[in-house]
């Protein structure tokens, strides 16, 4: 008779344990749904548009990022970059375009200091999201290759989710494309922010 | 019956537990502070790192905020509470263990994946090993092999950064973290030896002190005894230097008064018959009546005077023969119920039925009776009392032989003088009443029975004398 109450004890905290158990399988899941929920993938032209204002470099193939300024997520996207940048040859041309929802001085945000600090890359604002929306950028993180001769060679994003540092799908194509590797897959998943509110997409 | 050695074994085993729990509970308490500081860090970070999700001008509270906060408490607080709740317990341990690993899991993605931030699995194992319970090390490295796995099925860019993984790449990572739990295992393993053997050591230093306490309590309790025959030795030497002294004493006042009593009986002896006579012949109401009686008073009270000199300077002289106590006690208290039923005071005996014969002088016995009751009856003369006087089979020294009490309840010997009551011609009484040769008398009279007389007083409530003679000694007959 005594032990009836620390039976009931016992299974209180059995039921606990579970439901703690539980939780934190529920948590992990949601956390890992969003950091793996890719972003819209850009609609880009397959050949280099006449319209776009950037000033490419004859003879070298052009890199495009394409960024939010407060997007936590492309923090990984600038990093993998980096990264790239040290793979990859010397005769790249790489610009970095981040649009500017807010309208207000992009060159304070850390993002913009980051891409800054990346030696050989030109970074811009991309005014009034023309550049973004002639390549059909939707999702911050957005990478595009284009060959020296404009020709279309990668799209995709150079992260494996969302935030997430580390070896990827994308960067992995990217160093084999720069490197005239063969690469079977032209495409890869983004992760990021969307670049633009709903009703602008 | 344990042997000496299982019971060394069983206190091993028993201070190794002890030591092993507090360490346990130890290092509960250590998890505390770095679960509770982790996920203040993890928090800390969210906010820093991810604090909002955009979604062009809009912008909204990143999931990651709600995780540090959320998950990361889920992560903390039970094994916090089962730190306080269950201290110690294996539960706990392995709780913490499984917390802390997916602790890790969820600081590398507040931290994105940082190659950093990998550390902390690392650390987090080699905190582990605190506990110095391999064990603890398993379902932690199974939560990272685990997590890999699954992540590696369902969401493989994000473990492996690329979609097609190797079914067993999981095993590469795991096999990272078992590298680390190989040598923490060994370390595990090897620290558990070393409590073992400070166990041992302090079982074996306990039951070293415990036989040094044995002997040092063995010899104090014979030091202890030693002091005690020390001191009863001394006390005795004591008591035998006052017999001496007394007996000295006893001897030269003897001598002088036997010589001084011998010169004088014959004188007093002529004085008193010629006085009794003269008194006998005058008439009745001659003027010299008066005087001649006093004459023959005093002569008498001197006689008695000379006869107790003459008794105390015989007291050498004796001749001693197997006696009845009991008969010479009874033969003494007839001749004291006499004077007691005049003056009113209870005469109570107490004779013990088996009562073995002593080899003394009857008259010097019952002389010592009626010395020491005629005191007591003195001692109570101006109030109703009693006297009791008790008799029974006694040792002494291992000499056989019996002990007379003799009670009353007077007023008692002031301590003052109670040192010298048995100095020949002290007293108390009036002049003319007492010749201060009772007490000294009977003191000669025991001990040249290698007796031993001893007295308690308390004044206002009494005093017994208490008088031992052996069944023999080894005095010689004159």
């Amino acid at each position: 008779m005594a032990s009836k109450p620390m039976k009931v004890k016992d299974q209180i905290f059995k039921l606990g344990t579970l439901i703690w158990i539980c939780a934190i399988v529920a948590g992990y899941m949601i956390l890992l749904r969003y950091a793996n929920a890719p972003g819209l993938q850009a609609k880009a032209p397959p050949v280099w548009p006449q319209a776009s204002q950037i000033v490419r470099t004859s003879g070298q193939p052009t890199l495009l990022l394409f960024a939010h300024p407060f997007c936590p997520c492309s923090r990984a996207s600038l990093t993998e970059l980096s990264k790239i940048m040290t793979h990859a040859p010397d005769k790249t041309q790489v610009v970095i375009l981040f649009v500017n929802p807010k309208q207000t001085g992009l060159s304070e945000t850390a993002l913009w200091k980051q891409a800054a600090s990346i030696p050989n890359v030109t970074v811009l604002e991309d005014k009034n999201n023309f550049e973004s929306k002639l390549f059909g950028a939707l999702t911050s993180g957005q990478t595009l290759l284009y060959s020296a001769e404009g020709r279309l060679l990668f799209s995709g994003g150079i992260t494996s989710a969302r935030g997430h540092e580390g070896n990827s799908l994308g960067k992995e194509s990217m160093l084999e494309i720069l490197n005239h590797r063969k690469s079977n897959l032209k495409q890869a998943l983004v992760f990021g922010c969307s670049l633009f509110n709903k009703e602008e997409k | 019956m344990p042997s000496h050695a299982d019971k060394l074994l069983q206190r091993t085993q028993t201070l190794f537990e002890v030591q092993q729990k507090e360490n346990y509970i130890y290092t509960d308490r250590i998890f505390v502070i770095l679960m509770l500081m982790q996920w203040i860090a993890g928090i800390i970070a969210a906010f820093l790192i991810s604090p909002k999700a955009w979604e062009g001008s809009i912008s909204q509270t990143h999931i990651h905020v709600y995780a540090a906060i959320f998950l990361g408490g889920l992560l903390t607080v039970y094994p916090v509470l089962l730190a306080f709740l269950r201290p110690g317990s294996a539960f706990t341990r392995y709780t913490i263990a499984i917390s802390q690993m997916l602790m890790s899991a969820l600081l590398i993605h507040l931290s994105g994946g940082r190659i950093e931030t990998h550390f902390h699995v690392f650390g987090s194992l080699a905190f582990l090993s605190f506990y110095r319970d391999w064990k603890v090390l398993i379902p932690a490295t199974l939560v990272v092999a685990v997590d890999h796995w699954l992540r590696g099925v369902y969401f493989p860019q994000s473990v492996y950064g690329v979609l097609a993984a190797s079914p067993w790449r999981w095993v590469e990572h795991a096999g990272w973290v078992a590298f680390e739990d190989f040598f923490l295992i060994l370390l595990c393993i090897r620290q558990t030896k070393e409590m073992w053997m400070i166990a041992e050591r302090a079982a074996k230093l306990e039951s070293m002190n415990e036989i040094i306490e044995a002997k040092v309590r063995e010899r104090t309790s014979e030091l202890t005894n030693a002091k005690k025959i020390l001191e009863e030795e001394v006390l005795e030497r004591k008591r035998l230097e006052s017999v001496m002294v007394q007996s000295e004493k006893m001897a030269a006042v003897g001598q002088l008064a036997g010589g001084v009593a011998h010169e004088i009986n014959n004188p007093l002896a002529v004085i008193l018959g010629f006085a009794q006579s003269i008194t006998r012949r005058i008439p009745a109401n001659d003027p010299l009546e008066q005087p001649l009686k006093t004459i023959e008073r005093e002569a008498l009270r001197c006689k008695n005077l000379v006869q107790d000199l003459l008794t105390f300077s015989r007291a050498n002289k004796t001749e001693k023969e197997l006696i009845d106590v009991a008969q010479t006690v009874e033969g003494a208290l007839s001749l004291v119920m006499t004077q007691s039923k005049v003056m009113d005071i209870a005469v109570n005996k107490e004779l013990a039925p088996d009562l073995p014969k002593i080899q003394a002088n009857p008259r010097q016995v019952q002389q010592v009776i009626l010395n020491l009751c005629s005191n007591a009856m003195d001692a109570m003369s101006s109030r109703k009392g009693t006297i009791t006087i008790r008799v029974q089979k006694d040792s002494l020294k291992e000499k056989a032989g019996v002990r007379l009490d003799i009670e009353d309840n007077g007023q008692g010997i002031p301590a003052e003088i109670q040192s010298k009551i048995f100095n020949p011609f002290f007293t108390t009484k009036e002049v003319g009443k007492g010749t201060g040769l009772g007490l000294s008398l009977s003191y000669e009279i025991v001990q040249k029975h290698s007796g031993q007389i001893t007295f308690e007083s308390v004044q206002g409530k009494g005093t017994t004398f208490h008088i031992f003679l052996p069944c023999t000694n080894g005095e010689h007959h004159d």
